[in-house]
């Protein structure tokens, strides 16, 4: 038998069995299943709109008190660093030098030769007693006031019965030259030794090696002084506090019972103003033209429901429309940057809107319930109406260059009280240029 | 084209979770359904476990539907696969019934042309699970080697190899069936 053959007997032997009907039972089990992947994916659609949700809200609670953190530490800064600075006071080291100096000349006194020299045991001694020209050795957490005593001029020095041409060698001249000035300039005098030759030292009595090495002296505080290290806080980047004008174009879609037709398009000026890098407060100005047509009577375009007078008893009312609805909306707004992604930054906001509805016509349509022919009523509606709702933003904006941004917004209007009017609730889409000014 | 287009209607109602339209589809393509399940299942069992698991699959997943194609080979793809995948654990197991192949050039028997659906179906389950696949798939369905082997995750080589051993094994079986029957009757 050839294999083609055989391949042509199945295939035809298949194509032509009976079908079987399906089971009850079968279709039961399937739906149970379908119903527990159902509740399973709402179940986790929801999980992932809540972590989204407290991902946002704690994001943005941790940028709050970061933010009010760094705004109250911005005060204390400054007053900090200048005590740091005087802290550091550079004459630390210029003391430490010349502490130095008067023990290594009193010790030479009490020391032998080749004896280590002990600090601790250091006596201030003068011919005359004097014990301010001497002072103890001071340590790193000497205050000012003690700094400032132990700063000696050459005139003490000569007073404690010091030769005064011994004393001013090469180690200590610039300290005596720096004492009459300030405390900075004394730091500068100070340059880094490698070593102190023993001969330079004042009355060289056989002590053959410095006991500190010359780079000891000289204190990290001093090089970081001259070339203070940069901060490693990230420099927030100043928010510009200007009002920035944007040209915005709208278009809203208009929800109302009935709804044939809704729909506004409008153009204005807007004026927005960082509070911070992350918060702006924003206010526009636009005229707007709105569409409208419904089957429902209910709700008129107008705010106080008049309503239309009828041809007569024959007819019934089928729709009415508007064709052009002039508006002015003013809105008020806040919003928050929630996230960026690369250039663009996304916001979130609320706000507040008032629309007034300039002269308009409005059409309603009736039908005759015997001709069924059509009989147009015309009213004109006078009068300028008001109307206020809360607006929930949700907008993205990008950077087109240094001075020019391209954003778009999704508006979404909710009545601040149930009135019978088109406008009450809308969804809208949002373009705007911002010139930085 | 009205049957196409009556269809896609259901299929519509089907994407946006209407019960009603997705029993309406179960019960029409039950049938059709279970016919190629068993082709490619060890039991009666199998094959309705693999239509339910089919359907469940194309109910979950019919928003991936393009209703450009036409919908009966979108289905029957669903339906092999979940069989195959079904399946997939016992492809390496051993051959339960050892009969000498026939491989002969000459025509079709007589006895095999009369042959019953029903018999071939217990001669197909007969062959190992990797042979019944590689026969029903080429010989049944006309996929090419190459689809057969992305399929069933093999070479080619194995498919040709598998597809020879399965209608000799096959074609040994029924005609020893056959044999058995004349003998019987």
């Amino acid at each position: 038998m050839q294999d083609k053959d055989f391949d042509s007997l199945l295939k035809r032997k298949f194509e032509h069995q009976d079908l079987q009907e399906y089971q009850e039972g079968k279709w039961a089990a399937l739906t149970d299943k379908l119903d527990a992947f159902d509740h399973k994916r709402n179940a986790r659609s929801k999980l992932v709109y809540a972590l989204v949700l407290a991902t946002l809200l704690l994001g943005n609670l941790a940028w709050l008190f970061s933010w009010l953190g760094n705004s109250s530490n911005r005060t204390s800064k400054p007053l900090e660093a200048v005590v740091k600075r005087d802290t550091l006071f550079q004459t630390i080291h210029v003391v430490r030098y010349d502490t130095l100096y008067r023990t290594i000349i009193l010790e030479s006194k009490f020391t032998g030769p080749d004896q280590p020299v002990n600090f601790s045991n250091t006596r201030p001694i003068s011919t005359k007693s004097n014990s301010s020209a001497f002072p103890p050795a001071i340590t790193d957490s000497l205050q000012i006031s003690e700094i400032e005593r132990e700063t000696t001029s050459r005139q003490e020095i000569k007073d404690a019965g010091i030769n005064p041409t011994m004393a001013a060698s090469s180690t200590e001249a610039p300290i005596l030259a720096a004492q009459s000035g300030n405390y900075k300039d004394k730091a500068n005098v100070l340059s880094p030794l490698k070593s102190i030759k023993p001969e330079s030292l004042p009355l060289n009595l056989g002590i053959s090696n410095p006991l500190i090495p010359a780079a000891n002296l000289i204190s990290k505080d001093i090089l970081q002084e001259q070339n203070p290290p940069q901060s490693e806080e990230p420099v927030e980047k100043k928010p510009s506090f200007h009002w920035q004008p944007m040209w915005v174009n709208g278009a809203q879609a208009l929800f109302f019972p009935g709804r044939l037709e809704g729909y506004v398009l409008n153009t204005g000026l807007q004026l927005e103003r960082n509070l911070s890098n992350r918060i702006a407060l924003g206010g526009s100005l636009r005229f707007g033209l709105a569409s409208a047509e419904s089957s429902d009577i209910s709700r008129l375009p107008s705010l106080d429901n008049t309503a239309p007078v009828q041809p007569g008893p024959s007819y019934t009312f089928d729709h009415w429309d508007v064709d052009f609805m002039p508006l002015v909306q003013y809105q008020l707004y806040g919003h928050l940057r929630i996230a960026s992604l690369g250039k663009t930054r996304l916001m979130a906001g609320a706000g507040t809107q008032w629309i007034s509805t300039l002269p308009y016509q409005i059409d309603y349509n009736y039908i005759h319930l015997d001709r069924f022919d059509e009989e147009d009523v015309e009213f004109e509606k006078n009068t300028e109406t008001r109307w206020q709702g809360l607006n929930l933003l949700l907008q993205a904006e990008r950077p087109l260059g240094k001075k020019v941004a391209l954003g778009t917004r999704l508006n979404g209007i909710v009545p601040h009280r149930p009135l019978q009017t088109v406008l009450d609730q809308s969804l809208g889409l949002d373009f705007w240029l911002k010139f930085r000014l | 084209m009205a049957q196409q287009e009556e269809i896609l209607r259901i299929i519509e109602r089907c994407q946006k979770g209407d019960r009603h339209a997705q029993f309406t589809l179960y019960s029409s393509f039950y049938g059709w359904c279970l016919a190629i399940c068993r082709r490619y299942s060890r039991s009666e069992e199998t094959a309705e476990e693999c239509v339910q698991d089919g359907f469940f699959k194309v109910f979950t997943k019919i928003h991936q539907y393009k209703t450009t194609a036409p919908f009966k080979p979108w289905l029957k793809t669903i339906m092999i696969r979940t069989c195959i995948d079904h399946q997939r654990a016992h492809f390496k197991e051993p051959i339960q019934v050892e009969l000498e192949p026939v491989h002969d050039e000459s025509g079709i028997p007589e006895a095999l042309v009369n042959i019953e659906v029903e018999h071939l179906l217990f001669g197909l389950r007969q062959l190992s699970p990797i042979y019944q696949m590689t026969l029903t798939l080429y010989a049944i369905e006309g996929y090419e080697y190459q689809e057969i082997a992305n399929m069933l995750d093999v070479s080619i080589g194995s498919v040709k190899s598998n597809l020879f051993k399965a209608r000799g094994k096959l074609k040994a079986l029924l005609t020893n069936l056959k044999e058995k029957e004349t003998h019987a009757g």
